[in-house]
């Protein structure tokens, strides 16, 4: 016999739009119609019958507004960089960590991050299952990077602009966008995301991220090479030899990250 | 002379100084004036190959230095190359390695050119050219120098976000020895200034800094100020030291308090050899021990006395406290008070909190610790959940001691017993020591 609340499995595949409202939508359909799709992709290249979803404002600002209250704040954070993240079967996780969500009410973040939360102390089965822990590994892996290159970003400047080419894995320019425009509020800059191809723009004061395809870093002046040697002079010097350690460095700054990292180069 | 060469000078000679912290002071530019945000948390954006985070461009304003500390590689009587930053190059290079976030700030210190209060100067002027031309709004370390004018280390304060003065040497005779220009009353002197002006200023916040630069309402060193001292250059016990920390932050209200292991650089008689190892292991232990003190509530002579006056090499300060009183133990879980629980190896701030107030909704048992984060492997030991001990657990020394020790200190241990080392602290030096933790601890927070 099935639960009264079980969704019911279906062998279609959902395809939307790749926006959030989309993904939101789609997340609406299926608990509207309880039903769980085999896939929910943003192209066509399925061998499953497709499903096109509309993107609908209305419907995915109604799971918004659900979310805070009948989880909390933090779960809607927690969607959000979901969204952004690295997941495996994203979409179908997303819905996953929604439904067991509401299903569990307040602190749900508290209980998918530690397995514990103080009023709900035992963790069932169900919160334990493969889509939870991806979308958990998803977002700390997200965040643990955008937080490693606020450290390493290397900005070069070019006609009075800063600019820098990064190879993050997971999509992180949204997350860094805050801190680097309170950093430099009156200069111009760009990040340019090698990996996913997308540009952060700061210019008189307006931020945007965009799609850039191939951008290439200018050639750079004498002046700015000469502080790259600066600099690279003083992370030679400042090293004390007799305490070497380059286990300890690379812990701190992974060796994924040294290509785009001026002193390392 | 170059930048180029000034740079490598000014830096090889400020290397050792340890503190390279930006925390302490969240604030940001205001849009349409200047540059720069400061993190409460700090920020590292590098990491040198000795593992150590570089947050700050760490130099000196000068190395021309007319004291003559035995220890110091810019003392007046060694031959080495000389240099001296102006203040607009150091500020310009401050502002190019900020804008292409290399640095959260400078980190400046001095040698002695001239006198103390000319050498305040010259790093006021630099710090100026920073603040009023660039409108430079990250963080600012100074070290203020011993013998400088109070007026003058006014000025300086309301100009930075962090103060220091290096105590150098953990006691005065060793800074006779070793400093003959110093001495503890010239040390102690700022630091009690700072600290007054620190109380002044108390109720500003620190946007009022950020819309006049020491136009009479800033708030002074925000960020509090440090202190740094060398280890294995002199003779003082652990004991002493840690006593003397103690000293320092219940007196003077400083932040921190860095170790830094020396490093020979000079041959002298009053000074270990330069075949010496920097005593990695007991710079860990005493940051260890100094954490226990300001976090956990212990004191210096709980953790140590005149009898065993030094850290225990092969069990972490927190692990040997307990095992040496084993009346204290065992507390249970579901009564014992916060600070109680703090004191426990194996239950940290985190899960000491998680405990409370986790137990405010049903008791607790093993499995339910292992949940919230408590290592069990250290703790059951010394707690119990409904006046049980752990089950199958049986306590006597030797598997205490076994389970308090890692693999590698266990290894030492048992060498150790059968007689292969032969001293204490000499040979571990040469096992690379695990920095992480202390490495977290000294950069980023």
């Amino acid at each position: 016999m099935m639960e009264k609340n079980e969704f019911r499995n279906i062998d279609i595949c959902y395809r939307y739009d790749g926006s959030f409202y989309g993904l939101l939508s789609c997340v609406f359909e299926s608990f509207e119609k309880k039903e769980m799709p085999l896939q929910i992709k943003s192209d066509d290249i399925t061998m499953f019958q497709l499903k096109n979803i509309e993107t609908d404002e209305k419907k995915a600002e109604r799971i918004i507004s659900a979310i805070p209250k009948k989880i909390d704040y933090e779960a809607l954070k927690y969607l959000r960089l979901a969204y952004l993240a690295n997941i495996e079967e994203k979409e179908i996780s997303i819905i996953h960590f929604l439904k067991e969500g509401f299903k569990c009410g307040k602190n749900f973040i508290q209980l998918i991050e530690t397995g514990w939360c103080p009023v709900k102390k035992v963790v069932t089965g169900s919160t334990r299952n493969k889509h939870l822990e991806r979308v958990q590994k998803g977002v700390n892996l997200l965040t643990l990077e955008a937080q490693r290159f606020i450290q390493f970003v290397r900005f070069s400047i070019v006609d009075d602009a800063l600019i820098s080419v990064i190879e993050p894995k997971a999509y992180v320019l949204p997350l860094i966008a805050n801190h680097f425009v309170e950093r430099y509020p009156n200069e111009k800059f760009l990040i340019y995301d090698k990996t996913h191809q997308m540009g952060l723009m700061y210019f008189n004061n307006e931020i945007s991220i965009e799609y850039i395809e191939n951008y290439q870093i200018p050639t750079l002046s004498e002046e700015e090479k000469d502080y790259q040697k600066l600099w690279k002079l003083f992370y030679d010097t400042v090293a004390i030899e007799e305490r070497r350690n380059e286990r300890c460095r690379m812990n701190f700054m992974p060796k994924k990250y040294w290509k785009n990292i001026t002193e390392m180069n | 002379m170059d930048i180029f060469e000034k740079l490598k000078i000014l830096t090889d000679s400020a290397k050792y100084d340890v503190a390279c912290t930006s925390s302490g002071v969240e604030r940001s530019a205001p849009v349409g004036d200047g540059i720069g945000v400061a993190r409460s948390h700090g920020i590292c954006h590098s990491f040198s190959a000795d593992g150590r985070c570089i947050s700050l461009l760490k130099v000196l304003m000068s190395n021309s230095c007319v004291f003559d500390c035995v220890y110091c590689k810019n003392r007046s009587s060694n031959d080495i190359p000389r240099a001296t930053f102006t203040p607009k190059e150091l500020a310009d290079l401050t502002i190019n390695f900020y804008k292409r976030n290399y640095i959260e700030g400078l980190f400046l210190s001095s040698g002695v050119v001239g006198s103390p209060n000319n050498t305040t100067e010259l790093m006021i002027a630099t710090i100026r050219i920073l603040r009023e031309e660039h409108r430079f709004y990250g963080y600012i370390h100074a070290k203020a120098i011993p013998g400088t004018d109070n007026e003058l280390v006014n000025e300086l304060g309301l100009l930075v976000d962090r103060m220091s003065v290096n105590i150098e040497l953990p006691s005065s005779s060793s800074l006779i020895s070793l400093a003959p220009d110093k001495s503890k009353e010239s040390i102690l002197k700022p630091m009690g200034f700072i600290k007054d002006k620190l109380h002044e200023t108390k109720g500003l916040t620190v946007y009022n800094r950020g819309v006049s630069f020491n136009k009479g309402m800033s708030k002074f060193v925000p960020a509090g100020q440090s202190t740094q001292m060398m280890i294995g250059a002199s003779p003082e016990t652990d004991f002493s030291i840690i006593k003397l920390s103690e000293g320092l932050y219940d007196k003077f209200k400083l932040k921190r308090v860095f170790y830094s292991a020396y490093t020979p650089i000079v041959e002298n008689s009053l000074l270990p050899s330069l075949e010496t190892k920097p005593p990695l292991l007991r710079e860990n232990r005493l940051y260890q021990a100094d954490w226990l003190m300001r976090v956990y509530g212990f004191k210096a002579v709980e953790l140590l006395d005149e009898k065993n006056p030094m850290l225990n090499p092969y069990v972490d300060p927190k692990c040997n406290w307990a095992v040496n009183n084993p009346g204290y133990f065992p507390i249970d879980v579901n009564r014992a008070t916060y600070e109680m629980l703090l004191k426990v190896p194996g239950v940290g701030l985190t899960s000491a909190r998680k405990i409370i107030s986790a137990r405010r909704f049903s008791r607790l048992n093993f499995e339910d610790l292992k949940k919230l984060g408590v290592v069990l492997k250290r703790a059951q030991y010394f707690l119990l959940c409904s006046g049980k001990t752990h089950e199958g657990i049986r306590i006597n020394q030797s598997r205490i001691i076994n389970s308090l020790l890692s693999r590698s200190a266990l290894e030492r241990f048992l060498g150790f017993q059968s007689g292969v080392q032969a001293s204490m602290f000499d040979n571990f030096d040469e096992i690379n020591v695990k920095e992480t933790k202390l490495m977290s601890l000294t950069g980023q927070l």
